[in-house]
């Protein structure tokens, strides 16, 4: 069980505002980057999913291939109870979506990090569900 | 709504059979009641007559003289011809595509791309989220003379600029117009243009004719030659550097760089002024620019707020190739990864460096460009797989070949060195399937040979470092 508590704030249905909250009572290590990529992906602490509300099937895909260096340990940070970091990332630069309603959860998962620095708390931290609804193109 | 609706949206031809009774109507309002007049207007187009032999030839010839290959891919892709026929070359399927088009948005359907057509896609290029494929159309239609002193015309949602103010009546209003532009060593262009620019083809045009309009920067005046190379050497100079840097838009970074008049062709009094450059950065003073003053030049083209142009040189020196699919590679800075690439296969893409990457040595500069550039050319040969592209990328890196070879450690926290770029590549191998790992074996193999090499050359703290990524490789086994 961790203290850690994953919440989204979604503005303009694109502005994903993701931030990481220390609930408990000691101290935490944490990928402090958190910078958005995929489940599969390397060198991203956060991803995002996107599922279908009613059929709860992942939707969407990858929209960019990314180049990015691996995290550092300046960017490792101690979150004291109570204490919060924060990373934005636009929806619609990072994922191709469908129209429609659909669910957006969170994943944080420091997993790559904390392989080489053992400080870190290893656990994946999924936020709550945010129901976006997109709308549909007219009728062409 | 009606389904007379969704036809009365639509120009009708003479020659377009009738809908086939009542069971297809039927068909078509339960289409309707579950997927929408969306499906339904697809559903309709499917029904347009074909072009006849005739006009198909027509239409092939009178598009083949309007685009170029690239702009036909672009074209290819936003009219729905199916992927593997995104060939950059006008055939019977892309005219026919070009024509159902055409009907499915009321315009005559003869499938070639008259402007009543243009103005119809480039404002659907920005809604679909594909600004730039509406930016490349208009370049191509309009023959906008963009290769000269042109880094890059690109699109951002808000960029306008303030050009005076126009009376209406007795009240001053401000005129804002939806584009704008950055001007890089040379005089070379840094082209944006806004939402409000893709009202239609004519307005992207004019937006961009706009900025290709405005002046740049008065140069300074003009230095005395410098007399550093005897006229051979600086003939010498002058053959070399011709050789190794192509673009004119190289030549103008270059020229503004070291101060010579700014004219787009080499010539010897550029290669003095080149040659006092090197003189003043403790280089070898022989008028060539090779990879240290190319070097050298690049971070001095950086520091002084022109990395479009910096990007540029890499891109020419290194001879870095994107197989006629890329739309345009630039500088971002909202860009937070070191770069980034639309991950479309089968799609002419964008290139877009962040600024991070500014903050690489030069040879992790010249590295995470060519990884992107392998990209553009990997997703024009329609591979799916995002670990797939990444090991080639990877692999690209490491292999180094025609490249400068990276330090096998991290220099600052933002540096992606050979150790990482190793890593990164076995992990994507690992990620990619069976069918793929086959196909990129020897590619694999190669890259592992030269993993092996690096750290059984690196310092015995090196090697102990590096060991349990030695043993990795040593572990895979080949499909």
């Amino acid at each position: 069980m961790t203290a850690l508590v994953l919440r989204l704030a979604v503005a303009e249905n694109d502005r994903v505002r993701v931030t990481l909250v220390n609930t408990g009572a000691s101290s935490v290590v944490v990928a402090g980057r958190l910078a958005i990529g995929y489940a599969d992906s390397t060198d991203r602490e956060i991803y995002a999913e996107l599922r279908d509300p009613l059929t709860g099937d992942v939707v969407g895909g990858q929209a960019r291939l990314y180049h990015r260096a691996p995290h550092s340990a300046d960017d490792l940070r101690t979150l004291l109870p109570g204490r919060e970091i924060e990373s934005v990332f636009r929806l619609d630069e990072w994922y191709t979506r469908p129209a429609g309603e659909l669910e957006l959860r969170v994943v944080y998962d420091p997993a790559a990090v904390a392989a080489r620095f053992p400080q870190v708390e290893n656990v994946a931290v999924v936020s709550d569900p945010v129901r976006l609804a997109f709308p549909r193109a007219g009728t062409g | 709504m009606a389904l007379r609706d969704v036809e009365s949206s639509r120009t009708p031809h003479r020659t377009r059979p009738p809908l086939a009774g009542s069971a297809r109507v039927t068909g078509l309002a339960a289409l309707q009641r579950s997927a929408g007049n969306q499906a339904v207007a697809r559903a309709l187009t499917v029904q347009r007559r074909a072009l006849t032999p005739p006009e198909t030839t027509a239409a092939i010839a009178a598009d083949r003289g309007l685009f170029d290959s690239l702009t036909v891919r672009v074209l290819q892709t936003i009219t729905g011809v199916p992927t593997a026929g995104h060939d950059g070359v006008i055939g019977p399927v892309t005219v026919r595509a070009i024509s159902d088009r055409q009907t499915a948005r009321g315009l005559g359907d003869n499938g070639i791309v008259d402007l009543a057509t243009m103005d119809r896609l480039v404002p659907e290029t920005l809604a679909n989220g594909r600004p730039e494929h509406g930016i490349q159309l208009v370049l191509d239609f309009f023959n906008l003379a963009t290769r000269a002193d042109v880094l890059t015309v690109r699109h951002s949602a808000g960029a306008s600029t303030f050009d005076g103010l126009r009376m209406v009546g007795p009240i001053p209003v401000p005129v804002f117009t939806p584009g704008a532009t950055a001007f890089e060593s040379g005089g070379l262009r840094v082209v944006t243009v806004g939402d409000a620019a893709f009202t239609s083809a004519t307005t992207l045009r004019d937006a961009i004719q706009r900025e290709l309009a405005r002046p740049a920067p008065a140069a300074g005046p003009a230095a005395a030659t410098p007399t550093r190379l005897t006229a051979a050497q600086a003939t010498t100079g002058l053959a070399f550097t011709r050789a190794r840097y192509a673009d004119e838009r190289s030549v103008r970074a270059i020229q503004g760089l070291v101060g010579a008049p700014v004219t787009g062709a080499w010539d010897v009094a550029t290669i003095q002024f080149v040659a006092e450059a090197q003189n003043t950065a403790g280089l070898a003073v022989d008028g060539k620019i090779g990879p240290i003053t190319t070097e050298n030049f690049y971070t001095r083209l950086i520091a002084a707020g022109s990395p479009n142009a910096a990007l540029r040189l890499l891109v020419d020196f290194f001879d870095l190739t994107d197989d006629g699919n890329l739309l345009t590679v630039f500088f971002d800075p909202t860009v937070t990864a070191l770069a980034s690439t639309d991950f479309r296969p089968s799609e002419p893409v964008r290139v877009r460096i962040g600024p991070n990457a500014l903050t690489l040595p030069f040879s992790g500069a010249v590295h995470n460009i060519a990884h992107e550039l392998e990209h553009v050319r990997r997703l024009r040969e329609g591979i799916t797989t995002a670990a797939t592209h990444e090991f080639l990328g990877e692999a690209l890196e490491v292999l180094s070949i025609g490249l400068p070879e990276e330090p096998l450690d991290p220099v600052n926290p933002t540096h992606d060195a050979f150790i990482d770029d190793a890593t990164r590549c076995l992990d994507n191998f690992l990620l990619m399937p069976v069918a793929d790992r086959r196909r990129f074996r020897a590619r694999f193999i190669a890259v592992r040979r030269k993993v092996f090499q690096r750290i059984d050359a690196g310092t015995a703290a090196q090697r102990v470092a590096h060991a349990g990524l030695r043993a990795r490789y040593a572990a895979v086994v080949l499909p």
